[in-house]
């Protein structure tokens, strides 16, 4: 059993990785037919590994209505509005072309408003925050300050009433501040190269989860 | 409680059922617009009680958009995914379009997928470890191949061009030196000391720049979405644009 | 002196939030009708698919939710005006699930506008366009797209078999694509870029919202995007290009106004800092 529990996954990880590595350089059809399949069936898991995610809501959710716990008013309305949207989106479908649907009708009018507007308070403290923190105080805090600026005032219409700001602001994002985040790209590109071998060859194995 | 419902939907008679293909709703009617449009525009406000602090109706909004989106992407999994990649090719004969073949494989999968399930029995977390291992292995593998070629080979042929004494020359030369002291700065390995402190400092006002940059562009991206909600509430909610010539959406 | 700049510095934040509520609200309902200048990133999209034949098939991926919506949903608009004005071949996906309704909300409203400008115009789903709508999976989806499209997506959002729709008769893989806009809000794009569009050759536009903005330039120095069309000034360009004013246009005069309006405050915030340091020196001396 302990096999199955720990030696086993590695070698799965490790088939699996090179399969797929070499599949990609063998056009023979066998390989290709291995490839093809294989993307078939990790896009079926992928779609289970989205239902894990609900069911882990629902569950927390549930355990603090039947425990009581303070606040659980909350989570009453969380699984309320689950089940209506479950209901609806099941029995009369979403995003139906040339149909509207109560599932639509609930997209547009509930989940719209709340999500975009979470993130339109966002303005407010991101103007809050840059008043009271964003100070001049390093050379490399000036720096980031005075890119800041230009880019601010730059990229936006008023900014071409203000001489050579735009084409200062355009010449920042296309220059400097390209290079540095082609190197932090030049970067990920190895980490990410670095960390598959690690996968592959039983290295790394966080993907596991602990205990046992 | 889900399970029979997911039943039921594919049963229900076609004049219930939109997503057969019915064309009626009662969503269509003009004062389902109407309350749909105070509804959100009831939520908006909700959501930016924030500002003011937490409150009850923040919280209601929050609990509420938590409940309404898992259950939405539920039914786009199910709709768009379960049915057509799943169900169909194990079960033909419920394919309303009979397009769909049996293939008995997709089994294999399935019970794959529904090990990662059981992560929430502690005794069986275990059986997941195995459709991990296949998952984030063969990822790995496609990873490889694209990330040299789609990535990396590109990136840094581009990184190297032609220097010169031009305006051109000078922003490659730019393009050069910011890339490889960023790089540098990112190198933990060895301490940032002497030649390679130096080329590291000059790494992070490169970042710095970027940072800055960066920064300019998220403001941008905030007030965008704070103008789209006050365009909703002052246009589709107030219809202030009757009161306002030359506003309006 | 001092106690203004004092108070000054640690403004009540509820001063602030009035502040940029206002600069939002007034210049919407009296509008500056400031000028937009296209930039040469959002010329090339426009360019690249007015260069493209009739019939010509393109891809729309719609990965965003309504996190995203006021940014990137005129964006969408625009690349489905523009692709039915040219009669192109509109394919269109969608790899994040909280966003599947939004293409179909935006093919209702163009559909509806471009009536209203030309009651003759007619576009046949399954024909001139197909929503494909959302699979699991993103990098796998790519991968799948790239070896043929009907299998990645085996029915359209209207429960149609993919094969026996007329659109897929000379189009069934990423790489037939002439162009492609990705309209992104989060990490999707990039790999669109490194397992779609760059080893399928597909000339790529990517719409991005503004806190992505500065990470597609390195992809389009390395020309493995075409343009960019960053946030919603860049969705202002495109719609200033097809010579309409859309919802983002009339977002540009509060945009501005709050731009200079937080520019202007973290200039004096800083000005003042260093004027009461000065000051507060110029006390401990003497």
């Amino acid at each position: 059993m302990q096999f199955f529990r720990r030696r086993f996954p590695i070698l799965l990880a490790f088939l699996a990785g090179i399969a797929m590595f070499f599949a990609q350089y063998v056009p023979a059809k066998p390989a290709q037919a291995l490839y093809s399949g294989f993307i078939d069936w990790t896009i079926i898991i992928a779609g289970f590994a989205g239902i894990f995610g609900i069911i882990s809501l629902t569950h927390y959710h549930m355990t603090k209505v039947r425990r009581r716990v303070p606040g659980y008013g909350f989570s009453v309305t969380t699984l309320t509005g689950f089940t209506v949207m479950l209901v609806i989106g099941l029995f009369f479908g979403i995003a139906q072309p040339n149909v509207k649907t109560a599932g639509d009708w609930m997209f547009l009018n509930l989940m719209i408003p709340m999500q975009a507007t979470m993130f339109a308070t966002l303005a407010f403290f991101i103007a809050s925050a840059a008043f009271r923190a964003f100070r001049a105080r390093t050379a490399e805090a000036s720096a980031l300050l005075v890119a800041g600026l230009i880019v601010i005032l730059g990229r936006v219409p008023i900014g071409h009433y203000i001489p050579k700001l735009t084409d200062l602001a355009a010449w920042i994002m296309a220059n400097p501040s390209m290079s540095a985040y082609r190197g932090i790209f030049l970067g990920v590109a190895l980490a990410g190269i670095a960390m598959s071998v690690r996968i592959i060859f039983g290295v790394e194995r966080t993907y596991m989860g602990g205990g046992d | 409680m889900a399970f029979p419902a997911i039943i039921l939907a594919d049963l229900t008679p076609r004049w219930l059922n939109a997503a057969s293909g019915a064309t009626t709703s009662f969503v269509n009617l003009p004062w389902m617009g109407t309350l749909g449009v105070w509804v959100a525009a009831g939520l908006t406000l909700f959501m930016f009680s924030f500002i003011y602090r937490d409150n009850p109706f923040f919280k209601f909004g929050e609990h509420l958009y938590l409940g309404i989106s898992a259950a939405y992407l539920m039914c786009v999994l199910w709709h768009q995914f379960f049915k057509p990649k799943f169900i169909f090719p194990l079960l033909p004969f419920t394919d309303p379009t009979s397009a769909t073949k049996l293939n008995l494989l997709v089994i294999i999968p399935g019970i794959l997928g529904f090990f990662i399930l059981l992560r929430l029995i502690p005794k069986l977390a275990w059986l997941s470890r195995i459709t991990f291992a296949f998952y984030v292995g063969g990822i790995a593998g496609f990873a490889i191949y694209n990330v040299i070629n789609g990535l990396f080979l590109p990136q840094f042929h581009s990184t190297l061009n032609p220097l010169s004494f031009t305006w051109l020359g000078f922003n490659n030369l730019v393009l050069l030196a910011g890339a490889f002291c960023v790089l540098v700065y990112f190198f933990f390995s060895l301490e940032h000391r002497g030649a390679m402190g130096h080329v590291s400092r000059i790494g992070i006002y490169f970042l710095m720049i970027a940072f800055g940059a960066s920064f300019g562009y998220t403001i941008m991206a905030r007030v965008s979405l704070l103008i789209g909600r006050m365009q909703f509430l002052l246009f589709d909610w107030m219809h202030l644009e009757r009161i306002f010539p030359g506003a309006g959406m | 002196m001092k106690r203004f700049l004092e108070w000054f510095l640690v403004l009540d934040r509820r001063i602030i939030y009035t502040l940029v509520a206002l600069a939002v609200i007034v210049p919407l309902l009296f509008p500056l009708n400031l000028r937009i200048y296209p930039t040469p990133e959002v010329e090339s999209v426009h360019e690249s698919l007015n260069e493209l034949p009739a019939g010509s098939p393109v891809l729309v991926s719609v990965d965003f939710d309504p996190a995203a919506l006021p940014e990137l949903y005129p964006m969408l608009i625009s690349m489905l005006r523009q692709s039915f004005q040219q009669k192109l071949k509109v394919f269109i996906t969608c790899l994040w699930p909280n966003g599947v309704n939004l293409a179909p909300m935006a093919i209702d409203q163009v559909i509806t506008d471009m009536k209203k400008l030309d009651p003759e115009f007619d576009v046949v789903d399954g024909e001139d366009y197909v929503y494909l709508g959302y699979q699991p999976g993103t990098v796998l989806v790519m991968l799948k797209m790239a070896q043929d499209i009907r299998k990645a997506f085996p029915k359209d959002v209207a429960k149609r078999e993919t094969s026996t729709l007329p659109i897929f008769e000379d189009t069934w893989k990423l790489s037939q694509m002439k162009y492609m806009v990705m309209i992104e809000a989060g990490d999707t794009g990039d790999y669109w870029i490194v397992y779609g569009t760059t080893p399928n050759k597909v000339p790529v536009g990517a719409g991005v919202t503004g806190v992505m903005a500065p990470q597609y330039f390195p992809w389009l120095q390395a020309k493995q995007v075409d343009g960019i069309i960053a946030g919603l000034k860049g969705a202002a360009e495109w719609e200033v290009l097809l010579g309409y004013a859309g919802s983002a246009t009339k977002s540009m005069d509060p945009q501005s106004i709050v731009h200079a309006l937080i520019f202007l405050a973290i200039i004096l915030a800083n000005i003042f800092a260093f004027w009461l340091a000065a000051i507060k020196r110029k006390e401990e001396r003497s």
